[in-house]
């Protein structure tokens, strides 16, 4: 049967016409929106008067910027990799359960992803209170002394990158372990005849063959860690919020409480470009890395 | 080289037994294969040999050591898979030196023993392709190559050729028996297909419902089954089993009348035959031959001509039916009244425990 | 068929024509009023529903305090999608109104709910006015206060003869109560929210004014000696903590539940927690308390408070009918009527003719401390400042440090000056 290619376009662009409308409307136009609101001194409501580069030579000189786009990068290095590799080895030990043990420690590694950060929040602002909180009892000893955590300033990122990991770690299990069962069992089986050491078999088999998910899992992570917000924004609440800014934390600072929505925009801008590096670098680095 | 020995090997998975019993010798340098549907329990019978299933009772030996509580790479021996389970990340190469590489043989010997495996396996042009970038026969025969760079004191292999197509399928078969020849290594075949167990086999296991019904030479096998079982399953087509309505004797040897009254004279020994029960009679289709003269009426109901010989599918007067055989070049026609004549010697009975009977 | 079509038109034309013949009033309404506050709020719209069931009908959201309720506001009222009326930190003002995001409360306005400058005390009512004019009607004044356990301060003879605290004041005796009651066996002089500079800046703002200091405003931050002054009030806590008078990164709850255990004898905090206080005592579960005002530690009385008002949106292309508009009017006029209920919450009823009442007056603790009334001080009149604010941020970020000591507090001033100046 032969098929006229016109229909075929035409067939193809109704199906793809609801994707594009939506994306365009709700993505590509907002963010057109954005950088154009980044040259004006707009207020977060209604227009302003365009004024050029100002507000990049301004961003460029803003002591919290700077300081916001180290704390960002800080807490991408310490969740994107670690937080990854603790997924892998929580995979790991889970795919050698079997039947109901299996689910059970699975959901219990999985309950904290599906809760929302108010109740994360919660949960380990009472952990960590400075008077009453359990793992106090775990710092005293170690430390000589209590340590409120979220407003000691060397404290706060690791302690925001552990709880994020908690939280959001459930995800890339998932993703690992469904990597790990599209390994074929005879893989593991002739490596057993080959004598491989289960060492070996992890890095000659089981490495290898998760290297796409790995890939996948850091990506997603990285793009999800650059955006942090909610985390340091809530606990640092009434605290050293300059200290422990991050970037969409300082975009929302000057747009909702400052009222500065084109500075807001410079920052998104900023944001946006910083993002689009990071995940085109770490996949180009992963891939080369994969291919070898 | 070396014998492996299986000595009342039992295996179950919980309340589920899956192999019974089992206890056979595979002779130095011999190539067994086990043969049986799907379900019977072949394979797990050869990864229990492997060291990929624990036993549950029993013992193994391979050569002069008792295996069966040795990790898998302890026992000596090497497997190529069903579906190959070739490394997908590694090159034809790293595939076949992994294992050498592991027990941290000398590079220059791994070389040496690659290349060697890759030249009797015609794979020095792919030595450097990656599995997805072969073809099935291809991918087949790194499996082995990776097996022979071991030089294991013997090969086991689980429905190698059930991948392939037809055409490949008989080739390899071929190559194997080749295989065999010039390594002189002990072998075991897991195959459930009965062509390839007949024609490779030294001996052949025949196996069904966990236990092992038969193990004999192919024409063994073929010519004296054991079981009514043994003589459906090996053989094509299959063995015809019409119903008995009586067993004399006549100077010793059985004489059997058939459902529809016609006299069958076999070289049975009556002795032989348990008093009283009933029988069914097998005879093989090339047995049963289309006889101007013969002593059983019947009609083709289905003509088959297969070029070297005719197939025809009789329907006799009790209403049993019959494949009986002809020459290639056969005037036989569908509906057409034919008689068959019966080579008694070659005829089987089986009793109601379907154990077999054949001719002294 | 035909009968379902003419059912269908029949009743969409009662509803329509039914709406009009009513003419019941909807008003919509906002609030972030949330636990006993938002409890006591509840029951006031109850009343008023029940006792308006003919003519007005409040129709009541809670939202989220702070920053997302303001932003709410700010972007609703902007496309005309606000409520009808809604509560508001008399701090937020100043930045409401440079947004646009309030509509004036006129002199019609007052008239027709018969109130006015006099019905209010000076500072509340100058809380919400900007250049003279009105942008919402004081509903209460929630000041800080000093909570005290009574049962130690008797042990430790600091009831005086009226059956109130009494030599607190002055920083040396206010150390030396507190040291008292610490040899009396309890573990902490005072609790207060150490964690958060945000909320502490009440305290200190408080200090700040006894001391005759200023804030300063826009362009203008700490103007004169008043960085000094603010580094002396900061010293107050800060030494606090040094001396172990006051634990250290103590957060809001740590500090109520420390003096409702009674291992704090004293709570600075927002009368906002009298509820908590009165509840506990009823299930028997406390002490005997109270609660003052501040006690002087430089010049004068003088504490911080804000106040809860009604203000009505400028909901852009959607103006309000002027039926809509009475009973908006009308809301707020009762709800000023009935606030005697409100101060149960703790809350100084800002209209005077009920916190001047003889039922107000037999409130405790209530009618002790409301003599602050005459001594309080409202945030800066400036966009950048109130609850919330940057201002606050601001002092969060320097405070915080400066209390519990890890900065010195005319460092902490100077951080906290050099970003209000950052500000634009």
């Amino acid at each position: 049967m032969r098929r006229n290619r016109v229909t075929e376009y035409a067939t193809a662009a109704v199906l793809v016409a609801p994707f594009v409308a939506i994306f365009g409307w709700m993505f590509i136009y907002p963010t057109i929106q954005m950088v154009f609101l980044s040259f004006t001194n707009a207020p977060l409501i209604g227009n302003g008067v365009w004024v050029g580069f100002e507000n990049y030579i301004r961003m460029f000189q803003d002591r919290i910027f700077w300081n916001a786009v180290w704390n960002t990068s800080y807490f991408v290095l310490l969740t994107v990799v670690p937080g990854t590799a603790i997924a892998l080895a929580i995979a790991l030990m889970v795919t050698r359960l079997k039947g109901r043990t299996q689910s059970l420690i699975l959901a219990a590694f999985f309950l904290p992803y599906v809760l929302p950060i108010t109740v994360v929040y919660l949960i380990w602002d009472w952990l960590t209170n400075f008077q009453f909180g359990l793992i106090q009892y775990v710092i005293e000893p170690i430390m000589g002394k209590r340590i409120n955590i979220w407003r000691t300033i060397p404290w706060f990122m690791p302690s925001a990158a552990i709880l994020t990991i908690w939280w959001t770690n459930g995800f890339s299990i998932l993703l690992f372990l469904a990597g790990l069962r599209n390994i074929p069992r005879d893989l593991y089986e002739a490596a057993a005849l080959d004598n491989a050491s289960r060492w070996q078999m992890f890095r000659s088999i089981t490495w290898p063959l998760l290297w796409p998910v790995t890939v996948l899992c850091l990506t997603i992570q990285l793009i999800l860690q650059l955006k942090i917000f909610d985390q340091v924004y809530l606990f640092a609440q009434g605290g050293r919020t300059q200290a422990t800014m991050v970037l969409v934390q300082y975009i929302y600072e000057q747009a909702f409480q400052k009222n500065s929505g084109g500075y807001a925009a410079t920052i998104s801008v900023a944001l946006f470009v910083i993002v689009v590096i990071f995940s085109v670098l770490q996949y180009q680095v992963l891939r080369v890395r994969g291919e070898k | 080289m070396a014998d492996i020995r299986l000595v009342d090997v039992s295996k179950a998975y919980g309340n589920v037994r899956v192999i019974d019993n089992v206890t056979m010798t595979i002779g130095s340098g011999e190539f067994w294969v086990f043969l049986g549907p799907s379900g019977c329990g072949k394979s797990t019978l050869l990864r229990m040999i492997a060291g990929l299933e624990d036993i549950n009772d029993g013992e193994i030996h391979i050569g002069d050591r008792r295996v069966d509580q040795l990790p898998p790479a302890e026992r000596g021996v090497a497997m190529v898979f069903q579906n190959y389970a070739l490394y997908p990340h590694m090159t034809v190469r790293q595939n076949m030196a992994f294992g050498l590489q592991n027990i941290r043989t000398p590079k220059d010997e791994i070389e040496r023993r690659v290349d060697s495996a890759a030249k009797i396996l015609e794979l020095g042009h792919l030595i450097d392709r990656r599995p997805s970038q072969l073809s099935g026969g291809q991918r087949q025969r790194v499996a082995i190559g990776r097996a022979i760079v071991r030089d294991p004191k013997a090969f086991l292999f689980d429905e190698p050729l059930s991948n392939l197509d037809a055409g490949l399928r008989v080739r390899t078969r071929i190559e194997f028996a080749q295989l065999h020849q010039r390594m002189k290594t002990t072998m075991v075949f897991v195959t459930h297909d009965q062509t390839e167990a007949m024609t490779l086999a030294d001996k052949i296991v025949v196996m069904n419902n966990r236990k092992i019904e038969q193990i004999g030479s192919p024409m063994e096998i073929y010519t004296r089954p054991a079981s009514r079982f043994v003589a459906a399953f090996v053989g094509s087509p299959s063995m015809n089993f019409l119903p008995v309505k009586a067993v004399a004797d006549k100077a010793g040897k059985a004489l059997v009348t058939l459902g529809d009254g016609s006299v069958v004279e076999t070289a049975i020994p009556t002795a032989n035959l348990p008093k009283g029960g009933t029988f069914t009679f097998g005879i093989r289709p090339e047995f049963v031959r289309i006889e101007a003269n013969g002593a059983i009426k019947g009609k083709a109901d289905v003509v088959e001509r297969l070029g070297d010989r005719t197939l025809a599918y009789v329907r006799l007067g009790d209403g049993s039916t019959v494949i009986a055989s002809d020459t290639g070049i056969s005037s036989l026609d569908t509906g057409h009244e034919i008689a068959l004549g019966v080579d008694g010697a070659s005829a089987h009975l089986f009793d109601d425990n379907n154990v077999a009977y054949s001719a002294a | 068929m035909k009968s379902i079509l003419k059912a269908a038109l029949i009743s969409t034309a009662l509803l329509s024509f039914g709406g009009l013949a009513m003419a019941k009033e909807t008003v919509v309404w906002w609030d972030f009023l949330g636990g006993g506050d938002g409890v006591r709020m509840k029951k006031l719209i109850e009343d008023f529903n029940a006792e308006h069931a003919d003519t007005v009908e409040i129709q009541a959201t809670t939202l989220d305090w702070g920053v997302p309720f303001y932003t709410k506001v700010q972007t609703s009222a902007a496309v005309g999608e606000g409520p009808d009326v809604m509560t508001y930190h008399a701090s937020r003002i100043p930045l409401a109104v440079s947004q646009g995001t309030l509509k004036e409360i006129t002199a019609d306005d007052w008239t027709a709910m018969g109130l006015g400058a006099d019905s209010f005390a000076s500072t509340t009512w100058g809380a919400v006015s900007v250049d003279d004019k009105q942008y919402a009607v004081p509903f209460d004044t929630h000041p800080i206060v000093l909570y005290y356990n009574k049962d130690k301060l008797d042990a430790a003879g600091l009831i005086g003869a009226d059956g109130l605290p009494a030599g607190l004041d002055g920083i040396d005796n206010f150390k030396a109560a507190m040291k008292k009651l610490q040899e009396g066996g309890t573990k902490y002089g005072m609790a207060t929210t150490t964690a958060d500079g945000g909320f502490s800046f009440r305290t200190i703002y408080s200090y700040l004014c006894q001391q005759d200091g200023d804030i300063g405003t826009d362009g203008n931050w700490l103007p004169g000696d008043n960085a000094e002054k603010l580094t002396k009030a900061v010293q107050v806590i800060a030494d606090w903590v040094k001396d172990g008078y006051a634990p250290g990164y103590t957060d809001y709850p740590s500090a109520v539940a420390l003096f409702t255990s009674g291992e704090s004898a004293f709570m600075i905090n927002g009368v906002w927690e009298v509820p908590t206080m009165v509840d506990l005592e009823k299930q028997g579960k406390l002490f005997n308390w109270g609660a003052i005002e501040l006690p002087v530690m430089f010049n004068h009385a003088c504490t911080y408070a804000d106040s809860h008002s009604f203000a009505i949106p400028n909901n852009v292309g959607k103006d309000a009918t002027p039926e809509k508009h009475a009973a908006v009017l009308e809301v707020i006029k009762w709800m000023e009527a009935h606030s005697l209920f409100w101060a149960t919450a703790g809350h100084i009823p800002a209209n005077k003719a009920v916190n001047e009442s003889a039922e107000y007056k037999a409130m405790q603790p209530q009618a002790t401390y409301a003599k602050l009334l005459s001594n309080m001080v409202f945030d800066p009149k400036s966009k950048n400042a109130g609850v919330a604010s940057p201002l606050f941020d601001a002092a969060g970020n320097a405070f915080a440090a400066a209390m519990n000591n890890e900065v010195d507090a005319a460092s902490a001033v100077q951080e906290m000056k050099s970003t209000l100046e950052a500000l634009q």
